[in-house]
Formats: structure tokens, sequence, C-alpha cells
């Protein structure tokens, strides 16, 4: 049995199911299918030829699934980790009064890693929020995306026509204009425990809620002479164009990720707070709905923090490495926190994933993240954060991500 | 007998004679992960010549301390315990064990353990007063008047002390007695009126609040009395001179000193506790030009730090 569809039918992922609110059945379909399936799902298949020309209805057919399913590659490689944060209550010593003093800056980055632990036998519990609205495809708004699907080269020359030939038809192509619309509500439930005063385990358990819409209009560019006798949409001769939508929902438990942290520095009066985080991802989540990447990923990352007076800066560098696929590739957050109040911290990071081998979609993602902690009562944590991309050109982007959540120790 | 054959003898009595008592079992409560406190540990580590079979941190928590007691108690079983830091002496007074127990890195102590006996001693932080006072003198003659503000709850068996050191050395001590904070601009005001020549910050919390500190420098500057402060971080602001313990390593060394005395037999009734017998001076020469006063040689010789 896969390890998915046991996990989803154990009582504890029916549990956060329900807690999410989302409708648990999936609208018909996969969701990572949305695109390829508009238009029937097998590519284009025009309208027979009438007598006496033969069948031109399939001649689209390879073009289209293969442009439409390299979207798809795109829409499933974007659904990644989610980085989190543990609280940690940090002292310093008040050598007037002689008293260990707890630290503002202990509410601590959102996104990204600080070296300073938990502390043994403590336990951190967190829920947070994030909306994520895709918006563009390598720099292409996802409302006015256009594919030009071309003739299949009938009779093998290596050519398409030419024009004033008999195969002049080959010239003909379909223009689709794709508006698509794609969305997750991600869900995601934490917990953190000090194993001991420097080691920490976690688990991140996400409930997904993705939503895909795929609206085309293809248009036949008649290029040759005999273009409406041949090819058309419709059974009926000037069927130049044909509309299609494939609307996709589907709600489930996402890729649960386990983490762990080692603080083997801390407190040097020369070098900075030192700790090695592991991160490994499973592939819970079903990645023909978007839910998850179908892969498992290991991430380690060195993270360095040390704080100056009411700011902490770090630094996060790592290398992740996927077990079912070429897309290993280097993580860095670069970033800080800022203690404005004792009960306020300021957080900003940049952060990306760079894929050396990459196919040159998105190999190289650069996001910018400001957020912040309140400590609204008691040990209760609030958190708000935004992530805009810097290079909102590379892959599939949205304008931007908000997250917010909620953090209590134990 | 010849004296040859005597010696498998010696060897054997000799041996028996110096083998070691058996080695003492030590459990160590931390108050909170702070670097102080740990490098107190490596210090008590450093002199103690028995073992520790336990460390615990409290993080600040109290509950988590009761639940390091108790476990102490049922499964430890140590022969002492050792308290570094406030906390865990607070939290051990709370629930006082049978046992030992020799604190470290604690301010004030008495004011912790309260006065009817108990089988706790220990390093504390606190610097001699008899060090201050002669700090102060060395400063010169002009200084003959010493000002302190203070709780008494908090820092008044330190006055008495301070009082009685600076009669010794010719000095007077003019103490000026508040029960809040609130009362410490009025009661430093005071002090310049009875006409002291310097004021001495106490390691009082009283008188540490922000903006009693501020307004005290501030007063130093305005009426040229110079002051002794507590820290660097109060010589920086502008404290002519400040006093305070010089290693909180050499304090954990001093509590280690005092767990061998006690798990050896030594002394006899009660042990009283240490003050800190390294300390740190800090002179602020920018502070001593604002306030027209020459730092005599003797202070500058043993001075950790001048800030120019």
């Amino acid at each position: 049995m896969p390890v998915r569809s046991a996990f989803l039918r154990s009582s504890t992922a029916a549990l956060l199911l329900a807690a999410s609110g989302w409708p648990q059945s999936a609208v018909a379909g996969d969701v990572a299918d949305v695109v390829t399936d508009l238009y029937g799902g097998d590519g284009i298949l025009l309208a027979p030829t009438p007598p006496p020309f033969p069948s031109h209805a399939p001649h689209f057919i390879a073009s289209s699934l293969g442009e439409l399913s390299d979207l798809n590659d795109a829409l499933t490689a974007n659904i990644g980790l989610f980085p989190f944060s543990s609280v940690v209550a940090g002292f310093t010593f008040d050598v007037e009064l002689g008293v260990p003093v707890r630290t503002a800056e202990s509410l601590g980055p959102i996104l990204s890693e600080r070296a300073p632990t938990l502390g043994e036998g403590n336990l951190y519990l967190g829920l947070s929020y994030s909306r994520i609205d895709f918006k563009r495809f390598d720099g292409d708004s996802l409302d006015d995306l256009s594919l030009t699907f071309t003739h299949e080269d009938v009779n093998g020359d290596g050519v398409l026509g030419p024009a004033g030939t008999p195969f002049a038809f080959e010239t003909d192509q379909i223009l689709v204009e794709l508006d698509l619309e794609i969305e997750q509500d991600l869900l995601a439930f934490y917990a953190t425990y000090g194993l001991t005063d420097r080691w920490d385990l976690g688990i991140i358990v996400p409930v997904i809620h993705s939503s895909a819409r795929a609206e085309a209009h293809g248009t036949i560019v008649r290029n040759s002479p005999n273009s409406e006798l041949i090819h058309n949409f419709a059974p009926e001769r000037g069927g130049d164009s044909a509309d299609s939508t494939v609307d996709r929902s589907a709600t489930g438990i996402g890729d649960v990720i386990l983490r762990t942290k080692y603080n083997f520095l801390r407190d040097d009066p020369t070098w900075p707070d030192l700790a090695v985080v592991g991160l490994v991802k499973l592939p819970t989540g079903d990645e023909d709905d978007l839910l998850g990447t179908g892969e498992t990923n290991v991430l380690g990352l060195f993270v360095a923090s040390r704080t100056y007076g009411s700011v902490t800066p770090h630094l996060n560098l790592g290398y992740e490495v996927s077990t079912d696929s070429d897309q290993n590739n280097l993580r860095y957050f670069v970033g800080g926190d800022w203690a404005v109040s004792p009960s306020v911290t300021l957080a900003l990071d940049v952060f990306g994933r760079w894929e050396p081998n990459g196919d040159e979609v998105g190999d190289h993602i650069v996001d910018l993240a400001v957020g912040a902690k309140w400590n609204a009562v008691g040990d209760l944590l609030l958190t708000g954060n935004i992530q805009v991309p810097i290079n909102r050109n590379e892959g599939l982007r949205p304008d931007f991500v908000w997250t917010v959540g909620l953090e209590m120790p134990f | 007998m010849r004296p040859i054959l005597l010696l498998p003898v010696l060897i054997v009595f000799g041996v028996a004679g110096v083998t070691p008592a058996r080695a003492a079992d030590i459990a160590v409560i931390l108050s909170a992960p702070v670097d102080a406190y740990e490098e107190t540990l490596r210090g008590f580590e450093d002199t103690v010549g028995h073992r520790i079979v336990a460390e615990y941190d409290m993080q600040g928590d109290f509950n988590r301390g009761r639940k390091i007691l108790a476990e102490i108690r049922s499964d430890v079983q140590p022969d002492l315990i050792l308290a570094v830091g406030v906390w865990a002496l607070q939290a051990i007074v709370r629930d006082p064990p049978d046992i030992p127990v020799v604190f470290a890195m604690v301010l004030n102590p008495s004011t912790v353990i309260g006065s009817e006996p108990r089988n706790i001693t220990g390093a504390s932080m606190n610097v001699p007063v008899e060090q201050s006072i002669q700090l102060l003198e060395e400063l010169g003659p002009t200084i003959r008047r010493v000002g302190v503000i203070y709780s008494a709850a908090e820092t008044g068996y330190l006055v008495e002390k301070a009082a009685a050191a600076a009669q010794e050395r010719g000095l007077e001590l003019v103490a000026r007695e508040i029960a809040s904070s609130k009362q410490a601009v009025q009661a430093v005001n005071a002090l310049r009126a009875e006409g002291i020549d310097a004021l001495w910050i106490l390691p009082d919390e009283t008188v540490l609040d922000p903006t009693v500190l501020e307004y005290a420098l501030l007063w130093s500057y305005r009426y040229k009395i110079p002051l002794l402060g507590l820290s660097e971080r109060q010589a920086e602001m502008g404290a002519l001179l400040s006093v305070s313990f010089g290693s909180s390593r050499d304090i954990g060394r001093q509590a280690g000193e005092l767990a061998n005395v006690i798990l050896e037999g030594g002394g006899d009734g009660p042990i009283p506790y240490t003050t800190a017998r390294s300390i740190r001076v800090i002179v602020n020469l920018k502070a001593a030009e604002k306030l027209g006063v020459e730092i005599p040689e003797s202070i500058l010789a043993m001075a950790d730090t001048v800030i120019r």
C-alpha cells in the first residue's frame, strides 16, 4: 500500500483535514492535469476532415500535449518546503542586579533558522495559514499565456510546408490563449520538542487546498489556402476557434516534514552560535492533486546567528537532495530579527533556492520576506509575514504570499 | 630488624594512611543558560575534588526547578547540591533539602537565605565593602563623606558593614533609606544637602531603577560629585569609577573550595559565605575631566579598564 494512501486513512490525518474546514473530496480529475485535460485531455483533436481529404484531425495532438505538459511540470516543481522557526527563550546576565534577564530578541525569525534550540523538555506547538495565488510563469502573466501548436510533419521531410506546395497546410498553427488560476491554501500544524538542551526534534503536517482553473481559447491560424477545408474545430467549415475550461480542486495532507536541529556552539566569545538543521520531506501529499511533490527531499542546513543588543542577524546555507529527480538545489537565507520592544520582533529575510543543474525554468528563485512576531498575551505568539519574489520572472511565482500564525510553548 | 625490611610494611601502612576518602556526589542546578553560569561551573570543576553526577538547568522556570529538586532527592541522592545563580538558590530555599547546599554567583545572598540557620553557604558575587571603601579613600583627601541610598530589605546588612569599614578608614558613610525607587531622587538630593563628597551605588534593586541611575549620573556631573558604580556599563554611562566582581570562574572556584571543606568534614559550625576575591575596576577618565578630579596613580594601576 503506498505511503500516501496509508497516511490519508489514518485518524490523525482525518482530524487535521476536518480542522482545515475545506471540502475533502476532489473535483473529478487530477488538479495537476488541469492544463493537459483541456480539450478533452488527449491533445487537440480537430473536426474530421470531410471527403475527399484524408483526416487532418489528429495533426496537432503531439505538439499540444507536449506544450501543455511543460506547464504541469513547473506547477508541481514549485510545491516545496515550508520553512518555520522555533521560538527560543534567551537570557543575558545583568551584572548589576545579579540575575539573568530574558532577552527581547527571543521572539526569533519567522521563515529562517537561528542557532539556539528550545532547551530540554520544552515543547512548542504552532499553527500557520498561508495563501499562495500564483500569477506568473517565467515572467508571463498566468492570465495571459499563449501557446502555439504546430502541425505534424506528415510527409516526414523535416520541413513544415513550405507554402506553395501540396503540404502548405503544415504551416497552419493553433494559437491557444490561456487564462490560468492556480491557488493554494496551506494550513500547517507543527510541533517542536527539545530533546536535550542542544537538540530539537520537530514535525510539520501541512493540510493543503489546491485549486486550479484553466480557460483556453484556441484559434486556428490559417497560413495555407486550403486551411478552411481541412482544419476546423467544428464539423462545418469555418470553425476557427474553440474554448475549453477545466476547473479542479483538492484538499489533503501535504508532504509531511520531519525536522531536527543541533546547536553545537553557543555563547562563544569569538564565534557566532552555530547549529545544523536536517529536514526530511516525505512524499505524503498527492502530487497529482498538487498537494505534494511525490518525492522525498532531504535538506541539510548550516545555521549561524548571533545577538547584538536587540538585533540578531543570521545566515542559513544548505543543500537539498531529491531522491526521485534531479532537482537538487542549494538553499540560502540571509536576514535578521530586531526586537523593537519586549513584545514585538520584526524579521527580514532574503532567501533563495538555486538548482545548478536545472532545466532553466525557475532555476534560481529569490524571495524577500518581511514579518513580525507579537507576544500578545502570556506566552502566546502571533506571527504575520509577507513574502514577495525578488526575481519575479523566474519560474511559477505569486505576486506575494501572506502567512499568519500562532505559536505556544508548553 | 634491618630498616630495609621495614620498607614493605611502611609502604602498605603508608598507602592505607593516605587512601583518599570516597569521592562525594554533587548535583548541580543552573538558574538559566547564561555563559556567566557556565563559566562558574567550570571554575567549580577546577577546584572541587568530588564528582558531579548530575547537572540541571532550570531555564528560569521555578516549576522546572521544583521538579529538578524532586528528582535530585529521589534519584540522584547526592551528598551536596551546587546552586548556580539566584533562581536556583531561591528554588532550594523554598524547599530546602537535608543535604548541604553551596551556592555561587548570587548577589546579596542573605536576602535570599534569610536569617535562620540553614545548611547553605556559598560564594557570592558581592564585592567586599572594604574594597569599595578603600577605592573611595584612595581618590584623595577630598573624599570624606560617602553617600548611599538603600532599601533596608535588600542592602541594609551591607550598609551596616560599609559604615563600619568607612569608620575604620576615617570616612563617614551617610546613608538614606528609601522604601521604593520613587523616593530615590529625593534621597539623592537630600544627600547633596548633607554635603557628601561621593555617591556610592549599592547593588540594590530599588536603587538600580534605570531612571534613578540616569538621574544620579546627571546629578554627579551637575554637582561635580564623583559616583562609584557597579559595572562597566555604569562607568561607560558616566560613573567616575566602577567596581564589580572580576571573574565568574573564580567565584566558581571559591564555591568548589567551600564544597571541599564541607564534604571533607572541615570547619566547625556554620561556614559563612564568601565575597568575590577577584574584583574588576573600571576608571572613566572622561568623567574625571568633567568632574575636575585627578585619578591617583594607585587607582590607575589597579584599573582593569580605563575609559578615555
